[in-house]
C-alpha cells in the first residue's frame, strides 16, 4: 500500500513539471505581456516599459525564468502578482478555500440526488421512473451551466426571493451555485451508479437472496448497493476533481471568489506568477484526489489490492 | 427495452422547456415594452430621466442613519497603492481613503481639497499652494507640506517608475516654504495643472507608511487622510471601509461601506433588483428599462466624457486617402447606432472630444448621408468600395461590440466590406503599441475619457505627430503642423480663455481631416436603491461618498 | 464539461471485454441499434438538424446577418418564427444558418482531437513500456489542467475565430480519447488472436492495423457522440467569456451567450437558442445511450 503512494507521488513529479512547463510555454507565446497590460493604453513610454520589464525579470531568458520559477515554488514561494504586487500564494488559497467549498457543497448535492436516482432507475429499471431519471440526467448535461445559473438566479433570487444572487456570505449563497455546478455530475453519478447495480443484480447471490423471498428494496439496499459502489466512488472522486477545476463559468455568474475567476482574471492580465502558481495548485489538488480515490478503492475492495493498474 | 422509453424522454424535455419558457414569458412589463417601437418607448422615459435625479440630489435625507452602503463593483481593485493606479475601480476606492491637492467637482470643473488656495507667478512657472491645516492621517502623522512634498517626489522619482508620474509631467521641484504653503515648479506653463493634481492615483499616503513599507505592503495597506478607513480587504469578495471620525471635512454619516466586485453584468441588475447591494455601477444598457419600472430603486445615467471611436490606419491605403476617411464618416448612421442598439443611453458625438470634458466646444460631426459616402468613395477611385478589417477590444466599452457589428453592415451598404476581429484586451494592447511601419491595424475601435477631465490629456495624446504610436495614441498617424501648433498652445498657457480659442480651432480642423469615425459618447449608469441619499457623480464614473445618506 | 473522463473511463470498462463478441456480431448489433427507441431518436434529431444545417435557405427566406435594427428584439411572431434578435435580425435563420457552424465546430474538434487521441491510445496500449509512459503522462499534463482553463490560455495564444475555437476544444479532446482507446487495447492485446496474429510473424504495425484496430474503434465511436454535446457546450462558455468566435459569424454558443444579456428584455432569446442546442445535445446523448445499450448486452434483456 505504502510503496503505491510513493509510487504515485513520484510519478506525479513529472506530471506537474509537465503541466507548468506547458502552460509557461503557452503563456509567453501569448501575444500580449502583463507589462504592457498592466501600462495600459493612456501612455506608453517604451523606455517605462522595459524598465519595468527588466525589474521583474522579464527580460532574462525563458529557461532561466522557468527554472526560476520551480525553484522558487518547491521552496514554498509562488512570487507575486505582477497586477497587485501581492503575493500570490496568499490571495490563490483563498480561492481555492472557496472553490473547495463550493466544489464540496455540489459533490454532496450530486451524490444525494445522483446516486437516489440511479437507485431508483435500477430498481425500476425500464418503467417510468427510469425514463425520468434518464431524462433528468440528459437534460442536466445538455443545458449550458450558465444559462441554468442565470435562469435560477431569476427564478429563485428575483421572483421568489428565497436565496441570495452571489456572492459569499453564509450557506444560503452557496445553495444556488452549488446546485447550478452539481447538475452535470448529478446526471453522471446516476448513470454509472445504475449500470453498476444493474450488473449486480444479475449476479448469483443476489438471485439467491430473491429466491430467498427478501424483498426488492431490501435486496438493494443491504446486498446491491455495498457491492455496487466501487464504480461510484471512482467517479465521484473524478468529479470532485472535475467540479474543484470547472467551476469557472459558475463563479462567474454568481460572483463566487473562487479560483477559477481568479485564473481566468490573472489569463486575460497575463499575469504570469498568478497563472502559473495557479495551474500548479490546481495540478497539485488534482493529484492528490486522484490518489485518495485510489486508496479509497483499494481500502475498501481487497480484491483489487493485487490486481494491475490498467 | 419498452417501447415508450424514447419518447416519454422527449416529452419530459419539452414539457420542461414549456415550464421555463411559461416562466421567462411572466415578465409582464418588460415585455409590453419590447412590444412597442423601440424608439418610441424609450422617448417616453428619457424625458423624465434628468428630473428624478435633480430631485434627488436636493431632496434632504432624514437624520443620518449610519449604516453600512454595499457598492457593487464591476472589477476587483487592483491597488490600494493610489500611485500605482491606473483604473478607475482603484481609483474610486481609494478616493475614499485618501485626500488630494485638488478634486473635480460635479460639474466638471477642479477645486482644492487639501490645497485652500493657490496663486500662479508670473511667469507662469510657479504655483504656490496654501494647505488646509489640522489634516492627520489616520495613522496619526500630520499632513503638512514636507507630507505632500514626499508623496509627489515618490512620484516624481524615475527610479519607481510609477503610472502616476505621467500627471507631474514638466515639474521640475517641489518645495516646502513652511508647514501650510507648498511651492510647485515648472519647466514650461501648465494649463491643465490643476487637473493633473486631482487625479485619483495622486492620493496622499502617510509619510510614516511611505518610509516603513515596501511598495508590496503598500498596495495592501492604505494609510490615508480621506473621510474612510481601510478595514478590510478579500481578494474577489469585499473591500471594507468605515467612517474616519476624526475627519476634517465633512464627516461621513454612513458608518461603513462594503464594496463588492461583481463581473457579471447581469448579476449586478439582479443585486440591485434585490436590494442586495444598495449602488451598482455599469449597467447593461438592455436592463435599464426594467430596473426603471421597480419601486425601491432608480437608474441613475450619467453623462459620462467618453467618446467611442474608430481609427483610420493613415499610412495605409486607402485610409491615406482623405475622402475615403470622410466617405467612411458620412456612411455611419450614428442616430441609429445610438437609439437602436445603445437604447438612447449614449448620445451621438460632436467629435473627438466629450461634452463635459474642461476646454470643450461644440462642433458638427458628420451626419449620415451615404449618397454623399458613395460619392466621395467614386471620388477618391474606390467606387467599388474596398475590403477592410476592424479590430474592436472585447468587453471593454459600452455598446461597442454590437455598435461595431452596426457600422459594419452600414459600411457593407456603401460597398465597403469590413471583417471585424473582436480582441482580447491585453492582445489588443499590446498589438496596438506599434509604429506606422509595424502597425497591422486598419480600423480600429477604441473609446477615450480624459481622467483628469481636461482636454490637453486626451487630445495632445491622440493628434501631436510626436505622439505617434508606439510612443502615444496617435494611432491614425494623423500629422498636420497647425493642429500641433494649437495642442501646444492649449498645453503650455494657463489662461482658460486663449486654451479654449485654441481647442476650438483645432476640433474643427480635425473633424475636417476626419482621422477617426466619431461615434457616440457614452453614459455610465447606476442602479441606486431609493433608500440612498446625497450621491452626487463626477463626469469620470467616481463618486465621493462622504455626503451618501443611508435613511429607514 | 466536467464528466468526459468518467465517461471515457465507464465506458472503456464496460466496453473492453464487449470488443470481441461485437466484431463477430457487427450485422447483428447494427439492426439493434436501428431497433433501439433511444439511437433512431436521436438519429432523427440529427438528421433533421444536418437537414436544417444543409439547406437553410429552403426553410427560411432571411438573411442571417442582415441587420434591421428598427426591429429588434421582437418576439416570435409569424412573420419571425422565433423573433428577432439584438440587432434586428430572423433569429429563426440565425439558428438554421447556426447549426451548420455549431455541427462543424462539434464535429470537427471531436473528430480531430479524437483521431489524434485514439492514435496515441492505440500506440501508448499497445507498445507499452516507454511508449505508454511517455504518451500517458503527457495525457496526465493535459487532464491536470482543468478542461476550460486550458481553452481559454490556447485562445489567449492563438486569438478568437472559429479555427481557434476548433483547435482549441480539439486539444482538449485528446487525453480522453487517449485515455479509453489505451484501456480497450490493453484489454484486446492479449486475445488469443492478436497473440496468433503476432506469433505468425506479422509485424506490428500490420498487428495493429488488421487485428487490433477492428476491435477497439467502436468504443471512442460512442464516446465521440457524447463528447460532441460537450464540445458545443465548451464553444458556448468560451463566447461567455468573451472568447469565442467574431460576429456577426452565427455560431449557436456565441449567441447563447449574447442572448444572456437580454434574458429579462427578450427572453424568448436564450429559449430559442438554448432549446435548439439542447435538443441537439439531446439527440446525440440519446445516440450515445443507444449505442451503449446496444454493445451493452448486460443492460439488455
Amino acid at each position: 500500500m505504502l510503496r503505491i503512494i510513493v509510487n504515485r507521488l513520484l510519478l506525479a513529479i513529472p506530471v506537474l513539471v509537465g503541466v507548468t512547463l506547458l502552460v509557461f510555454l503557452i503563456l509567453h507565446s501569448v501575444p500580449g505581456d502583463p507589462v504592457a497590460t498592466f501600462y495600459g493604453m493612456d501612455l506608453a513610454p517604451g523606455d517605462d516599459l522595459e524598465a519595468m520589464r527588466n525589474e521583474l525579470g522579464l527580460d532574462r531568458p525563458l529557461s532561466a525564468q522557468y527554472l526560476d520559477f520551480l525553484w522558487q515554488a518547491v521552496q514554498g514561494d509562488l512570487g507575486n502578482s505582477i497586477k497587485t504586487r501581492r503575493p500570490v500564494l496568499q490571495d490563490l488559497s483563498q480561492g481555492v478555500v472557496n472553490t473547495a467549498q463550493l466544489a464540496m457543497a455540489s459533490i454532496f448535492i450530486a451524490i444525494v440526488v445522483g446516486m437516489s436516482l440511479g437507485i431508483l432507475a435500477a430498481y425500476k429499471a425500464y418503467s417510468i421512473w427510469d425514463n425520468i431519471s434518464l431524462s433528468v440526467s440528459l437534460f442536466g448535461i445538455s443545458l449550458p451551466v450558465f444559462w441554468i445559473g442565470l435562469l435560477l438566479i431569476w427564478l429563485m433570487s428575483v421572483k421568489l426571493a428565497l436565496l441570495p444572487s452571489g456572492g459569499k456570505g453564509d450557506w444560503r449563497n452557496l445553495i444556488l451555485p452549488a446546485l447550478t455546478l452539481s447538475l452535470a455530475s448529478i446526471a453522471v453519478i446516476s448513470r454509472v451508479t445504475r449500470a453498476s447495480l444493474l450488473e449486480i443484480l444479475n449476479e448469483d447471490y443476489i438471485r439467491t437472496a430473491r429466491s430467498k423471498g427478501l424483498s426488492g428494496l431490501v435486496i438493494m439496499l443491504r446486498h446491491t448497493l455495498p457491492n455496487g459502489i466501487f464504480p461510484v466512488i471512482t467517479v465521484v472522486g473524478l468529479q470532485f476533481g472535475y467540479l474543484l477545476a470547472g467551476t469557472v463559468l459558475v463563479e462567474t455568474v454568481f460572483s463566487w471568489p473562487g479560483l477559477g475567476r481568479y485564473l481566468v482574471d490573472a489569463i486575460k492580465f497575463r499575469d504570469y506568477p498568478v497563472v502559473q502558481g495557479g495551474v500548479l495548485i490546481v495540478a497539485v489538488v488534482f493529484v492528490v484526489i486522484n490518489l485518495l480515490v485510489d486508496i479509497l478503492y483499494y481500502a475498501l475492495n481487497p480484491r483489487l489490492r493485487t490486481a494491475e493498474r490498467g | 427495452m419498452k417501447r415508450q422509453r424514447w419518447w416519454l424522454v422527449f416529452s419530459t424535455m419539452v414539457v420542461l422547456g414549456l415550464v421555463l419558457a411559461a416562466c421567462g414569458g411572466a415578465d409582464e412589463p418588460t415585455d409590453e415594452v419590447e412590444g412597442q417601437p423601440a424608439a418610441e418607448a424609450e422617448q417616453a422615459k428619457a424625458t423624465d430621466e434628468p428630473a428624478a435625479e435633480e430631485e434627488q440630489i436636493v431632496e434632504e435625507p432624514a437624520p443620518a442613519a449610519g449604516g453600512d452602503l454595499v457598492y457593487a463593483l464591476p472589477s476587483d481593485i487592483v491597488s490600494f497603492d493610489p500611485h500605482t493606479t491606473r483604473e478607475t475601480v482603484s481609483g474610486m476606492v481609494n478616493s475614499q481613503i485618501f485626500d488630494y491637492l485638488t478634486i473635480l467637482t460635479p460639474d466638471g470643473s477642479v477645486e482644492g481639497e487639501l490645497a485652500k488656495s493657490w496663486e500662479v507667478s508670473d511667469d507662469e512657472l510657479t504655483w504656490t499652494f496654501t494647505l488646509q491645516e489640522g489634516v492627520m492621517f489616520h495613522d496619526g502623522t500630520e499632513l503638512n507640506a514636507a507630507a505632500i512634498k514626499l508623496n509627489l517626489d515618490r512620484v516624481l522619482n524615475p527610479d519607481n517608475a510609477l503610472p502616476a508620474s505621467r500627471l507631474l509631467k514638466g515639474i521640475t521641484e517641489v518645495n516646502v516654504v513652511d508647514d501650510t504653503t507648498l511651492e510647485i515648479v515648472t519647466e514650461a506653463p501648465l494649463g491643465a495643472l490643476l487637473f493633473h493634481l486631482s487625479h485619483y492615483s495622486l492620493g496622499m499616503i502617510s509619510p510614516a507608511a511611505l518610509e516603513s513599507m515596501s511598495p508590496e505592503e503598500l498596495a495592501q495597506n492604505p494609510v490615508g487622510s480621506g473621510p474612510f478607513k481601510f478595514v478590510s480587504y478579500t481578494p474577489n469578495e469585499s473591500i471594507v471601509l468605515e467612517r474616519n471620525d476624526d475627519y476634517w471635512g465633512t464627516v461621513p454619516a454612513l458608518d461603513t461601506v462594503t464594496f463588492k466586485p461583481v463581473p457579471e453584468p447581469a448579476s449586478r441588475s439582479v443585486l440591485i433588483e434585490t436590494g442586495e447591494a444598495d449602488v451598482v455601477t455599469k449597467l447593461a444598457p438592455q436592463d435599464v428599462d426594467f430596473l426603471k419600472e421597480l419601486d425601491g430603486m432608480r437608474v441613475d445615467v450619467i453623462p459620462f466624457t467618453r467618446v467611442v471611436f474608430i481609427h483610420m490606419n493613415g499610412t495605409k491605403a486607402p485610409f491615406d486617402n482623405v475622402k475615403v476617411r470622410q466617405a467612411l464618416s458620412w456612411a455611419v448612421d450614428r442616430e441609429s447606432i445610438v437609439s437602436n442598439i445603445l437604447n438612447d443611453l449614449a448620445v451621438v458625438a460632436t467629435g473627438p472630444l466629450g461634452n463635459g470634458v474642461s476646454m470643450y466646444s461644440p462642433t458638427d460631426n458628420y451626419g449620415y448621408d451615404p449618397d454623399k459616402a458613395r460619392d466621395l468613395l467614386a471620388e477618391a477611385g474606390y467606387a467599388d468600395g474596398f475590403t477592410t478589417k476592424m479590430w474592436v477590444p472585447q468587453g471593454r466599452y459600452q455598446g461597442a461590440e454590437e455598435a461595431a457589428q452596426a457600422v459594419q453592415a452600414q459600411l457593407a451598404e456603401v460597398g465597403v466590406t469590413v471583417e471585424l476581429e473582436v480582441v482580447e484586451w491585453s492582445t489588443l494592447l499590446q498589438n496596438i503599441r506599434k509604429g506606422p511601419d509595424e502597425a497591422e491595424w486598419e480600423m480600429l475601435l477604441l473609446g477615450f475619457a480624459p481622467a483628469t477631465n481636461d482636454a490637453d490629456w486626451q487630445l495632445y495624446t491622440q493628434f501631436h505627430t510626436d505622439n505617434w504610436a508606439p510612443a502615444s495614441n496617435n494611432r491614425s498617424f494623423y500629422s498636420n503642423p497647425e493642429v500641433d501648433a494649437l495642442l501646444e498652445t492649449g498645453k503650455f498657457n494657463t489662461d482658460p480663455a486663449i486654451r479654449k480659442q485654441a481647442y476650438a480651432e483645432l476640433l474643427k480642423i480635425v473633424i475636417a481631416d476626419a482621422p477617426e469615425i466619431y461615434l457616440y459618447q457614452t453614459t455610465q449608469i447606476y442602479g441606486v436603491r431609493d433608500n440612498v441619499s446625497g450621491l452626487e457623480y463626477l463626469p469620470i464614473d467616481i463618486q465621493f461618498l462622504e455626503k451618501v445618506k443611508l435613511t429607514e | 464539461m466536467r464528466y468526459q473522463a468518467t465517461d471515457s473511463v465507464a465506458l472503456g470498462n464496460q466496453l473492453q471485454q464487449d470488443e470481441v463478441e461485437f466484431a463477430s456480431n457487427r450485422r447483428r448489433a447494427l439492426r439493434r441499434l436501428f431497433r433501439n427507441r433511444m439511437s433512431v431518436l436521436g438519429l432523427v434529431i440529427i438528421f433533421i438538424y444536418l437537414f436544417a444545417a444543409a439547406f437553410p435557405g429552403l426553410l427560411s427566406p432571411y438573411d442571417p446577418i442582415k441587420q434591421e435594427l428598427e426591429n429588434r428584439l421582437q418576439p416570435p411572431s409569424a412573420k419571425n418564427l422565433m423573433g428577432t434578435d439584438e440587432f434586428g435580425r430572423d433569429v429563426f435563420a440565425r439558428v438554421l444558418y447556426g447549426a451548420r457552424l455549431s455541427i462543424m465546430v462539434g464535429l470537427l474538434a471531436v473528430a480531430s482531437g479524437g483521431s489524434i487521441g485514439f492514435v496515441i491510445g492505440m500506440l501508448a496500449g499497445y507498445f507499452g513500456g516507454t511508449v505508454d509512459s511517455v504518451f500517458m503522462r503527457a495525457m496526465d499534463i493535459l487532464l491536470s489542467l482543468p478542461g476550460l482553463i486550458l481553452a481559454i490560455a490556447i485562445i489567449a495564444a492563438l486569438g478568437t475565430g472559429l479555427t481557434n475555437v476548433l483547435i482549441a476544444i480539439g486539444i482538449y479532446n485528446i487525453p480522453q480519447f487517449a485515455r479509453m482507446t489505451r484501456s480497450t487495447v490493453l484489454a484486446v492485446k492479449d486475445e488469443d488472436y492478436v497473440l496468433a496474429a503476432r506469433t505468425s510473424g506479422n509485424n506490428s504495425w500490420g498487428v495493429l492495423v488488421h487485428h487490433i484496430f477492428p476491435n477497439v474503434w467502436s468504443a471512442p465511436l460512442i464516446l465521440a457522440t457524447l463528447r460532441f454535446s460537450t464540445a458545443i457546450l465548451i464553444g458556448a462558455g468560451l463566447s461567455f467569456l468573451g472568447l469565442g468566435v467574431n460576429p456577426p459569424t452565427p455560431e449557436w454558443g456565441a449567441m447563447l451567450a449574447a442572448s444572456r444579456g437580454y434574458l429579462r428584455v427578450a427572453p424568448h432569446l436564450a429559449f430559442a437558442y438554448g432549446l435548439v442546442l439542447s435538443v441537439l445535445v439531446l439527440g446525440f446523448n440519446a445516440l450515445g445511450e443507444g449505442l451503449r445499450d446496444v454493445f451493452d448486452p448486460r443492460a439488455v434483456r
